[in-house]
């Protein structure tokens, strides 16, 4: 979430809560279910079937429990005063919104609505009680479509062009674990389809050289990490102020034969001074193979 | 569609042997009679459970995950003879008592169905949803470098790169673990098993844990079931925002929290449910303690989230029904999760840390 106790103070609770909550209202929702849930426990005839006792045990078993389970948990969990000294010590700032999965929103919001649903004997009043129901829960809240999710391409859920860049480093390569520079946002999904495929600059790579970016301060750091903040920064940030020799010098030190940039015509033009050669193109990507210096290009 | 049928295959697989596994832990010293969800649900804990102790062992003495996927195999046909064989004596028992055979009417009917579809949307939505997040790098990498170099956990998945030392934060939950052995043994790929078939599976898993707690609350009314059982699915379509458990059912699901977050809870308070409308009865503690376990060696998120929900509920036990023992169950379902914790502290204290070289 990105807050910490030091900046949110004794507030930091209740913005884990606004923020978990966003934009919707469904722990409002789960309020009201949790009061309804409460006053309604002397349960309705059900079924004929079952025996009625059981299910009115069970619905007030269900009200037991909860709201002093909910109660526990706001004097504990949720309770700053005792929060600010056990999230600091287990330093879980970053974690601490899932204390918020241990309210039973989705059960018993679900449980509430059914409930006062199926009360109704009519068959006009228990479809008004659902419409209703539903379009509370649909309208005070905010769809899953709103995160912008994609139709996946495939079976692997990758897209396909992660799958083709992959395909054509190594049919071009040869090797076995071909040694590769990408952009980011291929860097977190090269691996995950072909482990093969060695990232001379990694997922897991980039904090690390953020954080040696940060702290340079004008010193000579070890040349495996300044090479690779080189490159990173022209391939990754896309910072093309960084001259070609230096460029260059830093993929030959990485030892990488394979490049894949953004499709873009002041990309292109870099990286085929910067001793490129555009081995094919997918829809958004191009796969260079980097010739190092001491290797002939394939036109010399 | 080979892949597909490959998917399918593997899920109705891991069906069959979560519920080998809860009639095993269900049937154990009683003869009361679990639903078969129920079973379904306490099998997929069991299952975990002694994948974990079963690959421990074997990840901290180096072995390779070949070797790991051989013992898991014969453990699990072992499982698969012990139920047999008592499945064997139990129908021989059933032959000598008479079956009173359920019939359903129409109506009842129709609402089963209303069930299975509301299933099957779901399931049908995180099948062909996408989202790329940064999470799956490791999640996903763990299984794929875990194959690819036929090792337990000693690859960093973010790099690429061999480990020193074992994350034991992380490495204690052995799921991913079990997707590896999985991709090894039926050749699936990473990818296809983590964000196809186990995403199917625990989507399916989630809807019967709600399936539980209606038929728990309404008895055989089978239109409230339905009823409850969508409104569950409506909640978690629409209750988005980065953090809810909802969303990382639907976008993360291949993540071990994302199953603390919707399973592991869902079923903790049904078990909640069933403790605290029958304190006498341990069974419920015993389950109890099963799922905390399970739901370490799937997430390591569990070892915190578990003991804070079964504290919590064991002092309403205290408070209204007065059951002193509560304190005692609580305390050996909470174990699993405050070893893993034990460890995850020693190991961050620099007191304990295990080479992933000899």
């Amino acid at each position: 979430m990105n807050i910490t106790i030091a900046e949110e103070g004794w507030r930091f609770v209740l913005t884990c809560i606004q923020r978990y909550q966003g934009e919707g209202c469904f722990l409002i929702l789960f309020a009201a279910a949790l009061f309804y849930t409460g006053i309604s426990s002397r349960g309705v005839k059900l079924c004929e079937k079952e025996d009625n006792l059981s299910i009115l045990s069970a619905q007030k078993a269900m009200a037991g429990w909860t709201i002093p389970y909910v109660i526990v948990l706001a004097l504990t969990v949720f309770n700053i005063l005792i929060m600010r000294y056990v999230v600091v010590l287990l330093k879980l700032e970053d974690e601490y919104y899932r204390f918020l999965w241990l309210l039973p929103v989705t059960v018993l919001i679900g449980y509430a609505a059914t409930h006062f649903t199926v009360r109704w004997q009519s068959r006009i009043a228990r479809t008004a009680a659902l419409a209703g129901l539903t379009a509370v829960i649909v309208f005070t809240g905010k769809t899953v479509l709103a995160r912008g999710f994609t139709l996946a391409e495939n079976l692997y859920k990758v897209p396909d062009e992660v799958i083709q860049i992959c395909e054509v480093i190594h049919e071009d390569s040869g090797a076995e674990n071909p040694k590769v520079i990408t952009e980011f946002d291929l860097a977190v999904l090269v691996n995950q389809y072909d482990p093969s495929v060695s990232l001379e600059i990694s997922y897991g790579d980039v904090p690390t050289l953020r954080d040696v970016e940060a702290d340079r301060n004008g010193q000579d750091w070890d040349r495996w990490l300044t090479s690779r903040l080189t490159v990173m920064n022209v391939v990754m940030d896309h910072d093309f102020s960084v001259p070609v020799w230096d460029f260059v010098a830093a993929m030959d030190y990485t030892d990488a034969s394979y490049l894949v940039a953004q499709k873009e015509a002041m990309f292109d033009a870099y990286y085929s001074e910067a001793r490129c050669v555009p081995v094919k193109s997918t829809e958004n990507y191009v796969i260079y193979r980097y010739y190092n210096s001491v290797l002939p290009m394939p036109d010399e | 569609m080979a892949e597909w049928i490959k998917c399918i295959g593997i899920i109705g697989l891991y069906f069959l042997l979560f519920f080998t596994f809860g009639t095993l832990v269900c049937g154990f010293r009683t003869k009361e009679k679990a639903s078969v969800p129920f079973t379904i649900l306490i099998g997929f804990f069991a299952y975990y459970v002694l994948f974990q102790v079963v690959t421990l062992p074997m990840m901290f003495t180096l072995q390779p995950l070949s070797a790991l996927t051989a013992v898991w195999c014969v453990c699990v046909l072992l499982v698969l003879l012990a139920a047999f064989i008592r499945a064997v004596k139990k129908m021989h028992r059933m032959r000598k008592e008479k079956q009173k055979q359920e019939t359903y009417p129409l109506s009842d009917r129709i609402w089963k169905a209303a069930q299975a579809m509301i299933v099957l949307l779901h399931t049908v939505l995180v099948s062909v949803i996408y989202y790329s997040y940064w999470d799956a790098t490791y999640y996903v990498g763990t299984v794929s470098f875990s194959v690819y170099h036929n090792a337990i956990n000693t690859y960093n998945p973010l790099t690429g790169r061999l480990l020193d030392t074992f994350d034991l934060k992380h490495c204690l939950a052995t799921y991913h673990m079990h997707d590896a052995v999985v991709c090894q043994l039926f050749d699936v790929h990473p990818l296809i098993e983590t964000k196809t078939v186990m995403v199917i599976v625990i989507t399916i898993l989630v809807n019967l844990a709600y399936y539980c707690l209606a038929r728990r609350l309404f008895g055989k009314n089978e239109f409230a079931t339905a009823v409850m059982m969508g409104f569950c699915l409506l909640v978690n379509l629409c209750s988005f925002s980065l953090y809810t458990s909802s969303s990382f059912l639907l976008f993360r699901t291949y993540e071990g929290k994302a199953i603390t977050g919707a399973l592991v809870t869902t079923v903790l308070f049904y078990l909640f449910l069933q403790i605290y409308e029958n304190p006498q009865r341990k069974r419920g503690w015993y389950y109890l303690t099963i799922v905390s376990w399970g739901a370490v060696a799937v997430s390591a998120s569990a070892m915190i989230l578990v003991p804070a929900a079964i504290g919590a509920f064991a002092v309403v036990m205290l408070l209204k029904k007065r059951k002193w023992r509560t304190i005692l169950y609580a305390g050996i379902s909470m174990l699993p999760c405050f070893l893993s914790l034990l460890v995850y502290f020693l190991n961050r204290l620099g007191i304990l840390s295990i080479h992933t070289w000899r």
